[in-house]
């Protein structure tokens, strides 16, 4: 992450939030919003990938690790997956996961996952609005975050 | 507890007598005091070599899961017999045996399971019985082929209570605990190393392309290897709590492999190392599995 982006305990400190969008729907309606000139805070960092199923738990916790204040993961609606059932066996997954981080002292807040539609644009900007003041709420990550990030 | 090691050391015998295995797996005296260290027999007379008490502290399946990888084939080449070992199990190393028999690494049909009630293990240093076999719940090994009897403890009334009770706990006195295991941890891999479900030929921890876990001691670098190891057990932990026992340290694992039982009992109703047909939990879904914990923008809350 750009060194530049750094503001922790500085007034002027912003969220950061990596967000994991699958390709076919979240990705899509991340677009969507965009064409659609929908207002939502800067404060997030797409990463597009082919599926929610694809998202190993590391890379949700090596972004916290590097800097990430939140995180969101995104895919299709159950049911709408690209690949019929990617977004179903990444549900159980996730739902452990954020019981486990819970667990070890990581705010729900943090890490957070939803469905957005390649439809729903609204949606998405919305959720974005949702996760930077729920994540401007918590204040900077310095639980897991290298203290060269 | 000498009986019961007569009882085996026969057993054994018979076995490699009759040739139904091509060796069995057991543990013998250990160099330093108050521990013993894995044995591999061959033949009948190596039999007395093997010891039964409560140092047998390793869970031996961990050698299993390399026995039977399949070997790269060269176009037309048959792949070689698989042999069939004995392996001397206590009740959560027989739960291990299910659990890998369930994720496809060993075929049942070639193991022959030596069951032995099992008292629990004892802390080298304190000879008490270590806190994690407190929680044990089977202490018997059930699915044993060959069950030698002897004392067994009470098996625990509620194993997960250790994560309930952690649970309660206040988030950052949950953080402070966390942080302060992680702390004692020097990386050392001896968790990975005992860990029967650890099998995978390369390990997220070596990789150094991407490298996941950084070479500085810094301490969110331990973190992100201890999530990441413990994580890659959601589902399949079966609680032997070999981890907890290999580690030099003292950390406390077993706090948070409860978590990751109790999660897979209460989320899902499955429990690893219960039975060998199913499905492991993280490989399936259903499609009505809850979607409670996902985030809805456009409710209002």
């Amino acid at each position: 992450m750009n060194k530049n982006d750094t503001h922790e305990n500085t007034a002027d400190w912003e969220p950061r939030i990596v967000a994991f969008l699958c390709n076919w729907c979240s990705y899509a309606g991340a677009d969507l919003a965009g064409i659609g000139r929908m207002q939502y805070p800067p404060s997030v960092r797409v990463v597009r990938v082919p599926c929610s199923g694809r998202i190993n738990p590391l890379y949700i916790v090596k972004a916290l690790q590097e800097g990430a204040d939140g995180v969101l993961v995104s895919g299709c609606h159950p049911g709408d997956c690209h690949y019929i059932s990617g977004n179903l066996v990444a549900r159980r997954k996730f739902a452990m996961l954020r019981e486990f981080l819970f667990y070890v002292g990581i705010p729900k807040e943090r890490v957070q996952f939803s469905w957005v539609s390649a439809a729903e644009g609204p949606r998405f900007a919305a959720l974005i609005r949702k996760i930077t003041e729920d994540v401007r709420k918590l204040g900077p990550n310095t639980k897991l975050a290298k203290s060269s990030a | 507890m000498k009986d019961m090691q007569e009882k085996l050391r026969a057993a054994v015998k018979t076995l490699l007598d009759k040739h139904e295995v091509a060796f069995v797996i057991g543990y013998q005296r250990g160099s330093v005091r108050g521990r013993s260290k894995p044995c591999f027999v061959r033949t009948p007379e190596q039999a007395d070599q093997l010891i039964w008490d409560q140092t047998c502290s390793n869970n031996l399946t961990v050698y299993l899961p390399p026995l039977f990888r399949r070997p790269r084939l060269r176009p037309g080449q048959e792949p070689p017999p698989l042999p069939r070992v004995g392996i001397v199990v206590k009740g959560c190393d027989a739960l291990s045996v299910a659990g890998l028999v369930r994720e496809k690494q060993v075929p049942r049909a070639n193991i022959v399971a030596i069951g032995m009630p099992c008292q629990g293990i004892l802390d080298p240093d304190s000879k008490q019985v270590l806190p994690s076999c407190l929680d044990c719940q089977h202490p018997v090994p059930e699915q044993a082929d060959i069950k030698i009897d002897g004392p067994a403890r009470e098996p625990a009334k509620d194993p997960l209570a250790r994560a309930r009770e952690f649970e309660a706990k206040p988030i950052e006195e949950r953080w402070r605990y966390f942080a302060e295991q992680i702390k004692k941890c020097i990386r050392c891999y001896a968790c990975r190393e005992a860990c029967p479900n650890c099998y995978c030929k390369s390990c997220f921890a070596d990789s150094t392309n991407p490298r996941w876990i950084g070479l500085s001691s810094e301490q969110s670098d331990t973190m992100l290897y201890q999530l990441g190891r413990l994580f890659h057990q959601a589902g399949r932990c079966v609680g032997c709590n070999a981890c907890v026992r290999a580690c030099p340290m003292g950390v406390d694992l077993h706090t948070f492999t409860t978590k990751l039982l109790k999660d897979a009992k209460e989320l899902f109703d499955d429990t690893p190392g219960e039975d060998t047909e199913s499905v492991p939990l993280l490989s399936t879904f259903d499609p009505h599995d809850s979607d409670a914990f996902i985030t809805d923008p456009d409710k209002q809350d």
